[in-house]
């Protein structure tokens, strides 16, 4: 569900930090866990997280800072009442054993719902196909633009689109799925 | 996976993680050291054991690199490791996945299809890429280092070759790899064996982890000491 997220977690504790960053890499797959060890860090960072999870004070304190795109944990050793409800934040408490730190996770990450793009479904388009095909045949850029009519910009969009949905980079590896998928024939193939 | 230190014994190293198996085998030490430690291990063969803990602990632990110790490291010791690494990749890992991808190949039921003659070919083409990657690194990187530590010739050494030439040519040879796994895991659907595929899959993930450690100790330590050396040799001209 979350997979292909990248969080950043800041913790002035190094162990409270590091454990939650392995609780997520073990149990969830997340693209990326980064920990800082203060907000000033945080903020120098160039990366882009979709996550944050920061302590509760914290986030009082610099949440006008904090990009509104960005999904909010906030973290504490115990319940605090009346955090749960502030803002946008979610709420983690460390004071607990891993099955429900495994819990509290999973709750939080489900409630911020599928990434974009995350559950689509992985099948190529039409265009994509027709693309893929001539990719496979081996044409350059420029020929497929031309051979499909469409400008090289979209060509290029539809490349890095077919990489992303299959897990293929190399041309070599794509013109193996083109013809197991039977997208193109061997016969289409220049040499074989 | 433990932290590996001199006193341990080198035994339990590989318990904790048999991966490591081969990586002591580059350095020339054989298994049936009943329960000798790190360090009695290494002094048997003249291995220098701060060189060898902390190599065995980059290849365990990903996020463990303590660069400062790295760094000053004897570059001629280093290259002599690399240099046994791609020993390995030609003698014993290469050699393993083509027996795999033979068996895989014979298991189809149809061997003649199209798709089993395209996975064989896409296989090849990485072996190719692969044994130029590394012949290309053998018969210039290494020699060109190896005479920038003798200090002989260096100027004429240096016009050239760089380690600025070799960053820029240092292309990434995992990415066929992963590919070949993803259309072995998701994509192909004939009937094979597939204990001969699993083989197969298990091989190719060991090569590219293997691959990853040899990289990053290419990238982050062998660079930068042989960067070191060019700027004290030829200044700014480096």
């Amino acid at each position: 569900m979350l997979s292909k997220q990248n969080i950043a977690i800041i913790s002035g504790d190094f162990l409270s930090g590091y454990g939650i960053k392995s609780l997520l890499y073990e149990y969830f797959n997340p693209a990326a866990v980064d920990v800082f060890a203060a907000f000033s860090e945080y903020s120098a960072s160039k990366n882009a997280y979709h996550l944050l999870a920061l302590p509760a004070a914290d986030y009082l304190m610099h949440a006008g800072h904090i990009s509104v795109k960005n999904k909010i944990i906030t973290i504490a050793a115990t319940p605090q009442p009346g955090q749960q409800g502030q803002g946008q934040a979610l709420y983690f408490c460390t004071l607990c054993s891993e099955q429900e730190a495994v819990e509290q996770l999973q709750s939080i990450l489900a409630s911020f719902g599928t990434p974009p793009g995350a559950e689509a479904k992985n099948e190529l388009s039409e265009r994509e196909r027709e693309v893929l095909a001539k990719v496979a045949q081996g044409a350059i850029n420029k020929e497929i633009a031309d051979s499909l009519n469409i400008s090289l910009n979209t060509v290029i969009t539809h490349r890095k689109n077919i990489t992303a949905k299959l897990g293929i980079k190399t041309i070599s590896g794509l013109t193996v799925y083109a013809i197991i998928n039977g997208i193109i024939s061997s016969n289409d193939l220049p040499k074989l | 996976m433990i932290l590996i230190t001199s006193e341990i014994k080198l035994a339990d190293a590989i318990h904790s993680n048999y991966l490591l198996i081969p990586v002591i085998t580059r350095f020339g030490i054989r298994l049936g050291f009943g329960d000798k430690t790190v360090k009695a291990v290494c002094k048997e063969h003249g291995v220098d054991v701060e060189f060898f803990t902390t190599i065995l602990n980059v290849f365990s632990h990903e996020s463990y690199f303590p660069q400062d110790r790295l760094l000053r490291f004897d570059v001629a010791q280093l290259v002599g490791y690399l240099q046994k690494t791609h020993g390995y990749y030609r003698t014993v890992l290469i050699p393993m996945l083509d027996k795999n991808m033979e068996a895989f190949v014979e298991s189809a039921a149809r061997p003649g299809e199209p798709e089993v003659r395209l996975i064989k070919n896409f296989f090849a083409q990485y072996k190719d890429e692969l044994m130029a990657h590394l012949k290309r690194e053998e018969t210039i990187t290494f020699p060109y280092i190896t005479e920038l530590v003798k200090k002989e010739n260096t100027v004429l050494l240096h016009k050239k070759y760089s380690m600025k030439v070799f960053e820029s040519e240092h292309d990434n040879v995992e990415e066929k790899l992963y590919d070949l796994k993803s259309i072995l895991i998701k994509y192909l659907q004939g009937d094979y064996d597939e204990g001969a595929r699993n083989s197969l899959i298990f091989n190719i993930f060991r090569l590219e982890k293997d691959l990853k450690d040899h990289t990053r100790i290419e990238d982050k330590i062998l660079t930068p000491i042989v960067k070191q050396m060019e700027q004290a040799l030829f200044g700014s001209n480096a």
